[in-house]
């Protein structure tokens, strides 16, 4: 599914979010790195129309996120604990995610079966427990699992990887090359290496603005990394100098 | 005489008079005699009485604990075909998008603290309701009552006893739900299918008070069978969008899973919704003089209402729509 935004812009306080024209074809894997604050999630918000744009548009295969429905049965999103139902078991908040997707339970189980490896600790072993009682990992994957169930055209996440063992982020990164090609991904991440392997194209997002581009290539994680070591340089060098 | 003088003097006279002497009939009819004696006594401070109403309400409370346990989720238990607990609940949530909805509204109820509490508060006014049935009052009684007296006989036993669920859950609709709002506005579920099963999920609570104190009331042919139907017609078709309708003005983001007896959770556009519906039955009891009127003209208004519930129900869905950015909003603000 094609994203598309047009004079994008969310004003607050202190902080203005501002991405003009930004188009993500279909089947691409978007990466967006930046620090804390550079509004990463609030543009991910913006794109699942969580919050009202002050001006501009966002659009999804061509329709508007903020007017239209539709959009919604073909995308899958997990930005965080607030976007699980913490009353209900795994199982049963992801039978529900399904059947908000029309889902049958039976398609609903053998699509969960696919992640057996992936979600070990609780529901698919001896016991289970509601979302709220579970560790920040499995809550993440939990998450992770609901928003991948549906097979949708497009995938929001926002830092996917955080709070995963090395075990599960190896595992998630699979699970995120399998869809590669058939399911545009629009993937925020402090861990660059990660969002690396799995992204076609990186962006950073710095003070609310897109300021660099690019396809992934065999330098990128270099550059990245080059490019975010570079803002702390200065104040390294500040003592030496004043010595 | 207030109206609760009256009561009171009027259940130390029932007591007074021997039970054999008393009108009475077979099975049922039997049984609530029974009961009003019971009732009776535990007034007058009888000891028979007081320990059967004692061992009554300790199975009450002993039930309720295993109907709790029977929620819970049951930790050692494989996962099933269909996930964790309560089966006849994904049964019923397969009935449809609404559905499942309002059974989501169940499973957040009986799970959290806070909202179980809600309920068995809002439950204490139809038990009430139902040892009215044991008062022995006649429609004269109800026909003759003078301003204050009707006031306070139908506010608390008619308004709160059905509405009480409505009101006390119902006022926190969507705030119970604060820390989990992004979940349920990013799944594919239309402002239409979300209010629909509010709204189902409110008139079964609704419906639930009603049916609570009925068969009491039927069988003693009590006039509070009159106040307590025309004031469920109000508050299924009135009181029950209304509080919906106020509940999309929430902005603050409530915990469920503690337990406290107040929670602040003010909304000006709720208030201004709500609080004058629950003005209006006592319009038409206080300027008619008949009570076909009076309690005709309450239910005829929520009978009409609920006829109406498709346009209100369009309503309802694009008041959602345009309170809801301003409800993630100050959900996230005060999760935050």
């Amino acid at each position: 599914m094609r994203l598309t935004t047009h004079s994008l812009a969310k004003r607050y306080d202190n902080f203005d979010l501002s991405i003009p024209d930004l188009e993500i074809e279909s089947g691409t894997a978007f990466g967006l790195v930046g620090n804390n604050g550079a509004g990463k999630t609030t543009f991910l918000r913006l794109v699942l129309d969580l919050i009202r744009a002050d001006d501009g548009e966002v659009r999804l295969g061509g329709d508007p996120v903020a007017n239209t429905f539709d959009w919604k049965t073909r995308t899958g999103s997990y930005l965080g604990p607030s976007f699980l139902i913490d009353f209900l078991t795994p199982d049963e908040y992801w039978h529900f995610v399904g059947q908000t997707y029309d889902l049958s339970e039976a398609t609903v189980n053998e699509r969960l079966a696919q992640f057996d490896d992936f979600y070990v600790d609780e529901p698919i072993g001896a016991t289970t427990k509601y979302i709220r009682d579970l560790s920040t990992g499995n809550k993440n994957k939990a998450g992770l699992v609901a928003a991948l169930l549906p097979k949708p055209d497009l995938l929001i996440f926002d830092e996917p990887f955080a709070s995963l063992d090395p075990r599960s982020q190896i595992q998630l990164k699979e699970l995120l090359q399998e869809r590669r090609g058939e399911a545009t991904m629009l993937i925020s991440s402090h861990d660059l290496g990660h969002v690396t392997d799995v992204s076609d194209r990186i962006a950073i997002l710095e003070d609310g603005e897109i300021v660099r581009d690019e396809p992934t290539d065999p330098d990128t994680l270099e550059d990245l990394t080059t490019y975010f070591a570079e803002a702390i340089r200065p104040n390294e060098e500040e003592p030496v100098e004043a010595a | 005489m207030s109206f609760w003088s009256l009561l009171s003097h009027r259940l130390r006279a029932y007591w007074r008079v021997p039970f054999r002497g008393r009108r009475r009939g077979n099975g049922t009819r039997l049984a609530a005699g029974r009961i009003g004696e019971l009732f009776g006594g535990v007034v007058q401070g009888h000891v028979l009485p007081t320990s059967v109403a004692l061992v009554g309400l300790a199975g009450l409370v002993s039930g309720y604990a295993q109907w709790r346990r029977a929620m819970a989720v049951d930790r050692s238990r494989h996962r099933s075909a269909s996930g964790g607990s309560g089966e006849w609940l994904d049964r019923l949530a397969r009935r449809g998008p609404a559905w499942r909805e309002a059974v989501l509204e169940v499973r957040l109820l009986w799970r959290n603290s806070q909202t179980r509490m809600s309920a068995f508060t809002a439950a204490l006014l139809p038990i009430m309701v139902t040892a009215f049935a044991f008062i022995p009052f006649e429609l004269a009684d109800l026909r003759s009552m003078s301003g204050a007296q009707l006031l306070n006989a139908t506010f608390f036993p008619g308004l709160f006893a059905t509405g009480a669920f409505a009101i006390y859950h119902g006022q926190n609709l969507f705030s119970y739900e604060g820390t989990s709002v992004e979940s349920t506005m990013a799944c594919p579920v239309s402002a239409r299918t979300r209010v629909l099963g509010k709204l189902l999920f409110l008139e079964a609570g609704t419906l639930t008070c009603f049916l609570i104190p009925l068969p009491f009331l039927l069988a003693r042919q009590s006039p509070f069978l009159i106040v307590h139907t025309s004031f469920f017609l109000y508050n299924a078709g009135v009181l029950v969008p209304a509080i919906i309708a106020g509940a999309s003005f929430n902005r603050k983001a409530l915990p469920i899973d503690e337990r406290s007896f107040s929670q602040t959770n003010f909304s000006g556009g709720r208030t201004a919704i709500t609080v004058p519906l629950f003005g209006v039955p006592f319009l038409f009891l206080f300027s008619l003089d008949r009570l076909l009127f009076q309690f005709g003209g309450v239910a005829g208004l929520g009978l009409l209402f609920l006829l109406a519930m498709p346009t209100w129900l369009r309503g309802l869905a694009r008041l959602y729509e345009y309170n809801r950015y301003a409800m993630m909003r100050g959900f996230r603000a005060s999760r935050d």
